[in-house]
């Protein structure tokens, strides 16, 4: 295809011509989501109304290897994206004819994950004759905010925090975005997962550290270091915070006369595994000692780092959004701190944090507004930038 | 009756509108692009310069592989969007019959498609056309003789000892099962099944002179212009496996690999050291 061709698709798109007249008729998007390992659709009615969100997760799948493959991901979306479309539009009661567009997340992600929903959505919405708006992952759950809270609107700050982001995003307006803090190194999510599983806790970290943490731990056993980059107050920084868990667990190995090594071995998949049993003799901490004063540690930077941009900002309003927003801890303590400093927060609830569709539907129902579709030759860009042009 | 005609299991992107007799249309490119921006644009293509839409054609045929795993994704992915949109029936179509079909006729040799896949092995199988005698009685004796061999023993015995069976589309007839193997390996097993054979696919680049050196003369290579699976040659199949009642709805459709993934496979190989 020669660049005239692709361009004149664009311009013939029907998006354009497409757009209600406002209270005339709802608009209904179909909505598709593989960026990882969850395979998700969603119909949403007028950007906020979600009248079904249908997600297949494979975490059974990946647990047993410790983390997401990327190749077995591809190929239970491509097992599962039928059925999960179906579902979708079934539970919705709505018909194909019934849609104004569809939308799908073209990154960022695993691009073989991505590629299945981005080829599955464009060719749907081809044969269907409609418009198809291509939705950056991140700027998908920062929606999940306006699908939870009807009365949110930009401008407000957001953190973002998910397996692999951690960024402090200004939402400026509807699709307009301006990034002023993310992490040099792990995310957020990442770092729980990489703790979890020192500790023997295994894969998803995020609620596995939280629920171990819960279960008697304290949050104050070990003095965890709080990640801090030079030059951006709002930027962060995790390898430290992983590397000074994974020295005292050491530590405390080599007093029980083993490396830690042999105690994580035997801890993997085992179904008794006890949190208790990793003791430091001298200090008496324990397992969800370390999960809770990691955890802890974690929080402590995300809240801090919020409030403080909030503050110099002079920004009321506050969101989370991804799946670590689902921490009963972060919530917690962003709550308290939100309180304390007569910001007003706003989050969603657990499903609406971790991946879905419904929120894919949503942000692309602004884009769908503005008229703003994609053509035939969009394609997966798994290091999409927030903001970045499709 | 229409069919619209996908095949991205390769560095080839190429779509197809055929009915019965004939290719309507058919667009075929092998420039590099990443199949996720061309296929769409080329189905669109091909269609409009058909003079129709995806609502006019009776199913989509899919190559569904062996071949690279996201390239057989990205063409599963957009034949069950298409079909599932347009409540059409999917025909997938083994990408190995079809470039078997492209050598046209065999003239009483086995057809050996080749597909390179990676790690010094070929994806492959073995055919043969569907002669009169064979058809009406497949078990007829100088049949038997002909086909004495296969490339998989096991399969064989899997089958009961059965040689060779009609394949979906009744073009084609199958010796044993399709498979990943090293070309070594491939050409021992020829040399000990005493027929002519003509091989055909992108593995030929890759493997064309040694191929001719072990055969000699029992040993040919098709035309260049077959190597390269086209939309075409799948839309041939497909049309045949719709006359046959043997096209499946989308969501039953999913590429066929030959491979577990990497981390399956290791899995499997540490479970067998413990034991």
């Amino acid at each position: 295809m020669n660049q005239n061709d692709t361009s004149a698709q664009i311009a013939g798109n029907p998006c354009a011509e497409s757009v209600p007249e406002k209270g005339k008729k709802d608009t209904l998007i179909l909505a598709v989501e593989s960026s990882c390992d969850e395979t998700a659709a969603a119909v949403v009615k007028n950007g906020r109304e979600v009248l079904s969100n249908v997600i297949y997760s494979q975490i059974d799948i990946h647990t047993m290897y410790g983390g997401v493959v990327p190749e077995i991901a591809s190929r239970k979306h491509i097992e599962k994206i039928d059925p999960v479309v179906a579902s979708a539009l079934r539970e919705a009661g709505v018909k194909k004819e019934e849609l104004s567009a569809v939308a799908v997340t073209a990154g960022p992600g695993l691009v073989g994950s991505l590629l299945v929903g981005v080829a599955y959505a464009k060719a749907y919405a081809y044969a269907a004759g409609l418009p198809i708006i291509g939705v950056h992952h991140i700027e998908g759950h920062i929606a999940a905010n306006y699908i939870e809270s009807k009365e949110l609107e930009p401008p407000f700050l957001c953190l973002v925090v998910s397996g692999g982001h951690t960024e402090l995003v200004v939402v400026e307006d509807y699709g307009k975005f301006r990034l002023i803090g993310t992490t040099h190194d792990d995310a957020a999510g990442e770092a729980f997962d990489k703790v979890a599983r020192a500790i023997g806790l295994g894969y998803p970290g995020g609620p596995k550290v939280d629920r171990c943490a819960r279960a008697g731990g304290r949050k104050d056993a070990i003095a965890f270091p709080r990640g801090h980059v030079d030059g951006n107050d709002f930027d962060f920084s995790f390898s430290g915070l992983k590397s000074a868990v994974l020295n005292y667990l050491n530590s405390c190995a080599m007093k029980q006369g083993g490396p830690v090594k042999d105690l994580r071995e035997k801890r993997e998949g085992d179904a008794d595994f006890d949190p208790d049993a990793l003791i430091d003799e001298e200090t008496g901490v324990t397992v969800a000692d370390v999960a809770a004063s990691f955890q802890e540690a974690v929080v402590d930077v995300l809240v801090t780092h919020t409030i403080e941009a909030a503050k110099s900002l002079g920004i009321k309003k506050v969101a989370m959004a991804g799946g670590v927003a689902a921490n009963g801890a972060l919530r917690e303590r962003m709550r308290c701190d939100c309180e304390k400093e007569g910001l007003k927060l706003f989050y969603p609830s657990p499903v609406l944090c971790t991946d879905n569709a419904a929120m894919i539907g949503c942000a692309a129902y602004y884009d769908y507004l503005e008229g703003k579709c994609h053509g035939l030759d969009l394609n997966a860009v798994p290091g999409l930038g927030l903001g970045q042009k499709l | 009756m229409y069919i619209l005609a996908i095949e991205s299991s390769g560095n080839v992107a190429s779509a197809a509108v055929a009915e019965d007799s004939k290719i309507l249309a058919e667009y075929t490119v092998n420039i590099g692009k990443t199949h996720s921006q061309t296929l769409l644009p080329m189905i669109d293509r091909v269609l409009t310069d058909a003079e129709m839409s995806v609502n006019d054609v009776s199913a989509i045929a899919v190559s569904r592989g062996p071949g690279s795993f996201t390239g057989l994704r990205i063409g599963s992915a957009t034949a069950k969007g298409l079909a599932a949109s347009a409540g059409i029936p999917i025909a997938d179509v083994p990408t190995l019959e079809a470039l078997a079909v492209g050598v046209g006729n065999a003239g009483g040799r086995l057809i050996c498609p080749v597909i390179d896949a990676r790690r010094n092995e070929v994806y492959t199988a073995l055919y043969e056309e569907v002669l009169p005698d064979n058809v009406e009685n497949p078990e007829d004796s100088t049949y038997k003789g002909k086909a004495s061999q296969s490339v998989s023993d096991e399969s064989d015995d899997k089958a009961g000892g059965k040689k060779s069976a009609c394949t979906a589309s009744g073009l084609l007839r199958q010796i044993g099962e399709e498979r990943a193997l090293s070309m070594e390996a491939l050409l021992e097993k020829l040399m000990t099944m005493n027929r002519d054979v003509v091989f055909v696919g992108d593995a030929l680049r890759i493997h064309k002179e040694r191929i001719k050196s072990v055969g000699r003369d029992r040993f040919t290579i098709a035309p260049l212009s077959a190597w390269d699976l086209r939309a075409g040659c799948v839309a041939t199949v497909g049309l045949n496996m719709l006359k046959e009642g043997k096209s499946i709805e989308s969501s039953d459709h999913t590429p066929v690999y030959l491979r577990l993934s990497s981390a399956e496979r290791e899995r499997l190989e540490q479970g067998k050291t413990i034991e």
